[in-house]
């Protein structure tokens, strides 16, 4: 304090005990007073015009200190009489007294009374009791503490040197540089000069009434004029700037602080409506996608099941990858609106009944479980689809070999033409018969093929088998008929028998052995347009050396066919020879003519080679799939151990040493390598696709042990773990950067997490977890209550029951201590200044302070304030601010 | 250090207006027990519940799957009486004193009365 005057105490002391007055700071306290009063009493609806009058009847005096104290005096008298006046005066003196003023010589009668310089010397009681006693830095007393605070906001300021209250301030630049100090938008400091006093106090002046709600107590001109301006009344109006400026300061404080906390719940509240939003929209496309993948029916035709496999693959590639993508998504919003409730010392968030993670994660599961085999039962399908399109086809074609053999043989069955015949002619309409029947027994295997077929189909569930049992009913009905009519036929002949015979040994001859040549090469026809369906080079293979051992048997047909052919040419040339009529070489007794039996043999040594190129075209086609099948499995053998091996170095990346960024950026490597890799499993994909086309699948690749359902798998796994490790190391760099954690420390917390975390998960199950904490000293007995506690603490590290603890929740648990958050009293105390230290806030009030976001936000949410001393629409801002926390005031 | 005990306080209060003088936290609705946040000097609750104590019963009722709203209303609507059943100071009494310092050997003592190691 020896800065200060030694006079300037001496002299206020001397002007106190004389009651004396300079008339110039009469006039100057006069208004200075007199507005400094109405500054005030303007809150309570009311204003003075004239000092020394309005305060008389004591009532304006008690409104006065009601207003600037904040407390509530008295009731007052209402009466007009002079005692009710001095009885009001006296309370308002001895509110002032209680508050631990001494008021030497100044008594009620003499403000009744409307003495002046009483009436200024109580005023400056109350200025200096309640404007500026409270302002005291660094323990000084009131007059110092305002003088320092003048000196320390005016201390950048050149031309200004605060040492006192009366001539420090006279030209002006003092109270533009306090202005200038707090806002320096309002003024030009650097323009003004010390030589333009009454410019720079109107300045300051003006600026003060207009934008800082100052209102005028000084006069420019006075100041000026005045050999030493009153000290009282620049002090008085000086407070005003101190409470302006300090005012606006903490209020300015506070609403940050509450903007800051609101922002960090409406963010934290847009993630929540995000995660629901995102689980709602994925649990609803899973919903609709598991049925159709459970369902394992086709419309039993084959371009509807390959429709169906088309529609499978575009799931596989175009509709579920996104929808992976989406999951992943999903889980990182989870963890990281966790990791920053639990940094804003907020409650944990719990979603809606049944969208928790583990919901979708079971939810993805059942999809992945309907979709497991989807793609081979339908490949399966696709096969036997196929064989039995075959079988159908080799069914028709075996119809229509019998119904050409059976047509006519009815009527000619039913043709009396042995009646009137001689009996040579009988003989051989007999021996005729009976080469027919025996044609008609050998034809009897292929009915029965036919009708075996036609059961095969019917069992395998043909999709026209209506159409196939008319058919075959058809044929048996008429094989039926047939049989019968031979046996007719046949009775009929025999008893004519006894009196016809007469045989030509050519004929006979031709008969017996062109009948059987005949049947073997319908066999032989058969068997070589007999189609086949083949999976294997081996199988082709084996089809090879079946039809050249078939090959070899034809030096024998050929002999036979001579043999045949010459019998008829012998007939011919005895015909001729002898001249005979046409109706000798006809045979009487076979169906069979020459020409018949030449044309099939050429048919069977067309067939043939025929035969040999269509063998030799599966071949190639055999061998090509297998040259797919190689082609994949060299690939997939490539990517399999690759997809592996980068697992593996995922998963130990959490338990290396080395700082949480060194993690990261070996994460965002391993992260880009995958991204480089994906043209692989493209390539996988197009040979595999390729080896499908081909309908080479649906039989074990020998040369791998990878499949592209595993390859997908274990890729998709890749793409997910390593966006989770990344996730969870960004969350743990947060959690270290935000609680303020040493990387010494960050190491020592690892080290015993990954010693317990056994199966290298990078979680721990709550018996590891137990294990970990008393390593690091906590001291869990190994009773009923001991298990008790610990239930207790996995409630707060393991809030959703996930059954494991992250490394992230285990760092958290263990700096929960340490941690700088904020705090429900931190909120509830920056309300406070923001209502003027009131118990409750107005709706006007968090408009005017609070950004219009922030500002609805807490008018939406608090609740109507309940004591009965709040104006309406007040507000309860201490359950609100509890609230937010997750807990209240009982 | 002192074991976890269970023990019932009783609080009074003049009228059914007054505060108890205690913050509550927690809740089944939070998945985290109910506990006492901090007490008001001067109030009914000062010297009876400390901050940190888990409220394991109000009233006699088992106050384990309350949310935060069943058992501020519990506590709210309680005339002029309360009493609680709390542990005492149950995490702080846990907490290890010195500093943390990562030692397996600690942990045996547990892991060998399991099969887990």
């Amino acid at each position: 304090m020896d800065n200060y005057d030694p006079g300037y105490m001496e002299e206020e002391e001397e002007w106190d005990r004389e009651g004396l007055l300079d008339p110039a700071w009469e006039k100057q306290q006069r208004k200075t007073f007199t507005a400094w009063c109405n500054s005030h009493l303007r809150k309570g609806n009311t204003s003075i015009e004239n000092i020394e009058e309005d305060f008389r009847n004591g009532l304006k005096l008690m409104l006065l200190l009601e207003v600037i104290s904040g407390e509530q005096l008295p009731k007052p008298d209402r009466g007009r009489m002079r005692f009710h006046k001095i009885a009001n005066v006296n309370k308002a003196l001895t509110f002032i007294e209680a508050k631990g003023v001494k008021l030497v010589g100044i008594g009620a009668e003499e403000i009744v009374d409307g003495n002046l310089k009483m009436t200024l010397g109580m005023i400056w009681t109350i200025i200096l009791r309640f404007a500026i006693q409270d302002i005291s830095v660094e323990e000084s007393t009131a007059k110092e503490g305002l003088l320092l605070w003048c000196q320390r906001k005016t201390a950048p300021y050149r031309n200004v040197n605060v040492q006192n209250f009366h001539n420090s301030f006279k030209d002006g630049l003092a109270f533009c540089a306090l202005i200038h100090r707090h806002r320096p938008d309002l003024l030009d400091y650097h323009k003004l000069s010390k030589d333009n006093p009454l410019e720079n106090l109107n300045l300051a002046f003006d600026v003060a009434e207009k934008h800082l709600d100052i209102p005028k107590m000084l006069d420019a001109e006075d100041m000026v004029n005045s050999v030493k301006p009153d000290e009282r009344s620049v002090m008085a109006y000086v407070s005003s700037y101190y409470h302006a400026f300090s005012g606006a300061q903490k209020a300015e404080t506070a609403a940050n602080r509450i903007c800051k906390v609101l922002k960090v719940n409406q963010e934290n509240e847009r993630l929540m409506e995000e995660y629901e939003r995102l689980a709602s929209d994925l649990l609803e496309w899973i919903r609709r996608t598991t049925p159709w993948l459970e369902d394992r029916t086709t419309d039993k035709t084959l371009p509807g099941t390959r429709r169906k496999l088309e529609e499978f693959r575009d799931y596989r590639r175009k509709e579920k990858p996104p929808r992976l993508e989406e999951k992943a998504t999903l889980e990182t919003t989870f963890n990281t609106l966790q990791t920053r409730l639990r940094l804003s010392n907020r409650p944990a968030y719990l979603p809606t009944e049944g969208k928790l993670v583990s919901d979708i994660t079971n939810a993805w599961k059942g999809l992945e479980h309907a979709e497991k085999g989807f793609e081979e039962w339908l490949l399966n399908e696709l096969q036997r689809l196929e064989r039995l399109d075959h079988l159908a086809k080799k069914f028709r074609h075996k119809c229509q070999i019998h119904e050409e053999w059976a047509q006519g043989k009815e009527d000619m069955l039913r043709n009396p033409d042995y009646r009137g015949v001689r009996l040579t002619e009988l003989k051989a309409l007999k021996k005729k018969h009976e080469a027919f029947e025996s044609d008609l027994s050998a034809h009897q295997d292929r009915v029965e093929q036919i009708a075996a077929i036609a059961q095969e189909l019917n069992a395998l569930d043909y999709h026209d088998v209506a159409n196939v049992n008319t058919r075959c009913q058809r044929i048996c009905s008429q094989w039926d008929v047939l049989g019968e009519l031979t046996t007719q036929r046949r009775h009929n002949i025999n008893d004519l028998e006894k009196v016809l015979e007469d045989i030509d040994q050519y004929h006979l001859e031709f008969a017996k052995r062109a009948a059987p040549f005949n049947n073997w090469m319908d066999g032989a026809k058969e068997d070589l347009v007999d189609m086949f369906i083949v999976h294997t080079v081996d199988e082709v293979k084996g089809l090879m050396e079946a039809h050249e051992q078939f090959k070899q048997t034809l030096g024998e047909a050929d002999k036979e066919y001579h043999g045949i052919v010459s019998l008829v040419q012998e007939v011919q040339r005895l015909a001729q020879t002898h001249n005979l009529g046409s109706g000798a070489t006809e045979n009487p007794y076979t169906t069979l003519s020459a020409q018949d039996i030449s044309q099939k043999w050429s048919d069977v040594k067309r067939l043939v080679p025929q035969r040999d190129q269509t063998l030799q075209e599966e071949y190639m086609k055999q061998q090509n799939n297998e040259r797919l099948r190689r082609q994949f499995a060299q690939k997939a053998n490539i990517v399999g151990p690759w997809v592996e091996k980068h697992l593996d170095a995922v998963a130990s990346v959490g338990v290396q040493k080395g700082s949480l960024e060194e993690h990261l950026g070996t994460l965002r490597n391993i992260e880009r390598e995958v991204e480089s890799f994906r043209p692989n499993i493209d390539e996988c994909e197009r040979y595999n696709q390729e080896v499908q086309e081909a309908l080479a699948m649906g039989f074990d690749n020998r040369l791998t042990h990878y499949t592209m359902e595993t390859l997908r798998v274990g890729w998709e796994q890749l793409l997910t773990s390593v966006k989770r490790a990344i996730n969870e190391v960004e969350n743990q760099i947060l959690t270290r950067d935000s609680k303020g954690i040493t990387n010494e420390q960050l190491d020592e917390f690892r080290k015993s997490f990954n010693h317990f975390d056994r199966n290298k998960t990078r979680k721990l199950e709550p018996r590891e977890f137990k294990a970990c904490l008393m390593s690091l000293g906590f001291n869990i007995r190994e009773d009923k209550q001991g298990e008790a506690a610990f239930q207790r603490i996995l409630t707060t590290v393991d809030p959703n029951r996930a059954g494991y603890i992250t490394f992230d929740a285990f760092l958290d648990f263990m700096t929960r201590e340490t941690a700088d958050t904020d705090t429900a009293d931190q909120v509830m105390q920056s309300f406070k200044v923001l209502a003027g230290d009131l118990p409750y806030i107005t709706p006007d009030v968090l408009r005017r302070e609070l950004p219009p976001d922030q500002a609805e936000y807490c008018l939406q949410r608090m609740a109507p304030y309940s004591g009965r001393d709040g104006p309406p629409g007040a507000l309860d801002y201490t359950s609100f601010s509890t609230a937010l926390y997750g807990e209240s005031d009982l | 250090m002192a074991g976890v005990t269970a023990m019932t306080v009783q609080l009074n209060r003049m009228d059914r207006v007054s505060p108890w003088g205690f913050r509550l936290q927690g809740g089944r609705d939070f998945r985290m027990a109910l506990s006492v946040k901090k007490v008001e000097p001067r109030s009914p609750a000062d010297g009876q519940l400390h901050s940190g104590d888990a409220i394991l019963a109000i009233d006699g009722y088992d106050a384990s799957q309350m949310t935060h709203a069943q058992a501020q209303q519990m506590i709210r609507n309680s005339g002029n009486t309360l009493q609680l059943t709390v542990n005492k100071g149950l995490f702080q009494s846990l907490k290890p004193t010195g500093p943390i310092k990562f030692s397996p050997a600690a942990a045996y003592g547990y892991s060998h009365g399991h099969s887990t190691f």
